[in-house]
């Protein structure tokens, strides 16, 4: 019989002692972790296939309460913040994204390690996500695309020009295209995007030879902005065959300047012929086993198992709806590593969606200060 | 035609080259009227706008008490402290002192026609110390001052024309956006003499104009000694109002505290107090409200330092809680910079002697050292300032309340202004 997952059990202290005591059960033995696991994410695998079939808000307590038990930096963590115990899936404690670049944080061995590209913080300080259940994360990446740009079961001639894992094999996202090419690709057009970045010429090669059957161009965002550069000095541009869709991702890291998404868009339908209706844009992070969609300039929307609060990072509390705030995620798919990660990417609610406002910016100090970190000779 | 006095007001109307250069001629023109007064009716001119400011009822103040905490985003408590300490060293005396030091008349240099004043909106004030430098020096002058602050030089300018009328044709505020070439063209070609405050990019963008000449006051910061019998709560709260002030925006706040160890449990304590101390300041001088960008460095700065202390790392963080300014006590080698907006960084050391050594990575870029400890040990607080190239040492709760005599980015103060800066000396203890 598997044990109650809470971790912490608030109890109501006799009249003359504290008024509340919070009761830290011990870590559970291998064993018991591995039944709690197997138990768990069997039930995130099937409210990602279903998510009627649970809710949410226990769901996400359970993870809390299993990861605070199995994870031994992440119960550091909680342990450190001397907070009440989570009531509902808005008050678990997230961990800084940060957190991803200085510990391990899993629930057990990892299956597979993912790592960022290191263009925040350098080749050295890239975030590891330490996956023990790639099962679930190829679930969430396959439930999440069927929802936004796929119909289950569908096929289309994929063009790619991102990551693969053959070429990149510590990217999340290479694994991830990986995955949708086995399961939606009618073709095997080889990516275009190999270990030395975006061949542009085999791109155009073969964007000139496509047929009218409709394609999925799945593509760096930075890699698209690179053809369009190298078609521009060219004069050169195409129109995508009726009824294809760009799924692009990435924003314009790897590029040399921010593009804002609506002149990204309109750079598509100048170098493509591509309606904004037809591109879909992917969020995800390496951090993260979900990811988010948006059609056209709308906003992105988490599938269910992925919840999303803005918060004020000076307070820590969720602003308010419509206002701009730093994004944190709760992803039930992360049941094997952190469900809660706080991060710096910027956004707002909108229509039900997010809207994202790009990565929070460096301060910048004011006149004659000077930020020490600018001042250091060694 | 256009009067003088009109040419020298403020307008709303915008700031157009031809304009600019009428008012920049207009002051150089009254020059001449400035040198016929005498320094010593210079410096009284001078210390009645001083004095109008801290008079008790002075309007010039309650002005600004009114517009400052809109333009700079500080509480009025916060603007009352900067003008109280920016007016208080400006009074006769502290001008006449620093005229007799600097022995301007005996000066070979031919004074500069005008100067131009390009200040910054960091601190409130920052900048005011030199246009008086440049009036007691007999040198007119042209303000231009921040986007973000430009009301102060507007009222003190207003002041001297009211308080002081024998210096009203020596002065004028003209704001236009810097890095408008034209204006930015204009103004350096009419001026003999550019002091320029702020960040190092600005600065560097009017060098390219190739002033005739040009003194700089850019981007740094300062540090605390703490001596071992100094760790008290006093000095505590003196330790936390100078990091609170401003919010660390000025090259006068501490971002580094060395600290004179006993043992590792009493260092951590007196970080606690540190901190217990900024908490409280969150009720009596508030932080300005931080913007996205600055919510995300100190949030990303304080949960770097909370959870490499939780894995282990030698490092404490003491307070920082819902948007407080925090303590970060380190004991390694290479210790984190500061983000500002209250933020310390405090490290250990054996001795005073031995801070030199961790500080070693800021050397050059430290404008001053406050110290809290016996005076027995100012020497080795002055070995220790002189060391990371300091140019001012002195009493931790003076840090940003600088005297005039103060050699601002190792600047002589009158001596900048007509051509004499004196070169490299070590730190005054001021």
């Amino acid at each position: 019989m598997s044990r109650p997952l809470t971790n912490r059990i608030r109890t109501s202290a006799p009249a003359g002692l504290a008024r509340q005591s919070v009761i830290t059960i011990q870590p559970m033995t291998t064993e018991t972790t591995d039944e709690a696991a197997e138990s768990l994410r069997a039930r995130v695998l099937a409210f990602i296939a279903n998510p009627s079939r649970d809710d949410f808000d226990t769901l996400a307590l359970a993870v809390h309460g299993y990861q605070y038990r199995a994870s031994p930096a992440y119960r550091r963590y909680v342990d450190r913040l001397d907070a009440k115990p989570p009531r509902s899936w808005r008050e678990i404690p997230a961990v800084p994204a940060e957190a991803f670049r200085m510990s391990v944080l899993a629930c057990g061995p990892a299956a597979r390690v993912y790592r960022s590209s290191g263009t925040t913080a350098g080749h050295d300080h890239r975030a590891a996500h330490h996956v023990p259940d790639v099962d679930v994360y190829r679930a969430s990446a396959l439930a999440g695309f069927v929802r936004a740009v796929l119909a289950p079961g569908e096929r289309r001639r994929f063009v790619i020009a991102a990551p693969e894992r053959g070429t990149h094999p510590e990217s999340s996202l290479g694994e991830m295209v990986t995955w949708l090419r086995a399961t939606h690709d009618a073709d095997s057009i080889p990516s275009l995007v190999g270990a030395a970045g975006v061949d542009l010429e085999r791109f155009a090669y073969t964007l000139d030879r496509l047929d009218q059957r409709p394609i999925v161009l799945f593509a760096v965002t930075s890699a698209l902005l690179r053809l369009a550069d190298w078609a521009g000095a060219r004069e050169r541009h195409w129109v995508l065959p009726p009824g294809s869709l760009i799924v692009d991702t990435g924003g314009s890291k790897g590029y040399e300047r921010d593009v804002p998404r609506h002149d990204v868009l309109a750079t598509y339908r100048r170098v493509l012929g591509t309606e904004p209706g037809q591109v879909v844009n992917e969020y995800g992070m390496t951090e993260l086993a979900s990811q988010m969609y948006a059609r056209g300039d709308g906003p992105h929307r988490p599938p269910p198992w992925l919840r999303t609060i803005v918060c004020d990072l000076a307070t820590g509390r969720e602003v308010a709806r419509g206002a701009v705030g730093c994004l944190r995620f709760i992803d039930l798919a992360n049941v094997g590593s952190v469900l809660a990660i706080q991060t710096e990417d910027v956004g707002r609610v909108r229509d039900d969606g997010i809207e994202l406002l790009g990565r929070a910016p460096g301060a910048v100090t004011r006149g004659c200060s000077l930020l020490a970190s600018e001042a250091v000779s060694a | 035609m256009i009067r003088l006095d009109e040419r020298l007001t403020p307008t709303r109307a915008p700031l157009t080259p031809p304009r600019l250069r009428a008012v920049a001629r207009a002051l150089r023109a009254g020059g001449p009227g400035l040198l016929r007064l005498s320094p010593e009716e210079r410096i009284a001119a001078l210390d009645r706008v001083a004095a109008s400011w801290l008079a008790p009822d002075s309007a010039w103040r309650r002005r600004a008490l009114a517009e400052l905490p809109i333009s700079t985003g500080h509480p009025p408590a916060t603007i009352d402290i900067a003008l109280a300490n920016l007016w208080s060293a400006l009074r006769a005396p502290h001008l006449g002192a620093v005229y007799e030091r600097e022995r301007v008349e005996d000066t070979t240099h031919a004074l500069p026609g005008l100067a131009l004043h390009v200040l910054a909106g960091n601190v409130p004030g920052v900048g005011v110390f030199g246009v008086f430098a440049a009036l007691l020096a007999g040198v007119p002058s042209l303000v231009k001052p921040a986007a973000r602050e430009p009301f102060l030089p507007g009222i003190i300018v207003e002041s001297i024309n009211t308080v002081a009328p024998e210096l009203r044709r020596a002065v004028a505020v003209t704001p236009w956006r810097g890095g408008t070439a034209d204006l930015d063209s204009v103004a350096v070609d009419e001026a003999d003499l550019v002091l320029a405050y702020g960040r190092d990019e600005t600065l560097d963008r009017l060098a390219l104009r190739q002033p005739r000449r040009f003194v700089r006051y850019g981007e740094r910061l300062s540090v605390a000694l703490v001596g071992r019998s100094a760790r008290t709560p006093a000095t505590a709260a003196a330790l936390a109002r100078q990091v609170a002030l401003f919010d660390q925006q000025g090259c006068l706040s501490p971002q580094v505290a060395c600290v004179e160890e006993t043992s590792p449990a009493d260092t951590e304590h007196f970080a606690a107090l540190v901190a217990a101390e900024l908490a409280e300041l969150e009720q009596r001088l508030p932080r300005a409200t931080p913007t996205l960008a600055e919510s995300a460095t100190t949030w990303r700065f304080l949960e770097r330092q909370r959870w490499r202390a939780q894995e282990g790392a030698s490092v404490a963080v003491h307070g920082g809680h819902a948007g407080a300014g925090s303590v970060v006590c380190v004991r390694e080698e290479t210790w984190p910079m500061s983000p500002t907006f209250r933020h310390l960084i405090l490290l250990p050391v054996p001795s005073l002697r031995d801070a030199a050594a961790p500080l070693r990575r800021v050397a050059g870029a430290v404008e001053a050292v406050g110290y809290a400890g016996p005076a027995a040990e100012l020497g080795e607080a002055a070995e220790v300032a002189a060391a990371v190239g300091a140019h001012r040492l002195c009493p931790l709760e003076r840090l940003q309340a600088p005297p005039f005599a103060w050699r601002q980015s190792g600047h002589a103060r009158l001596g900048s202004i007509v051509g004499h800066d004196g070169g490299d000396a070590p730190p005054t203890f001021a």
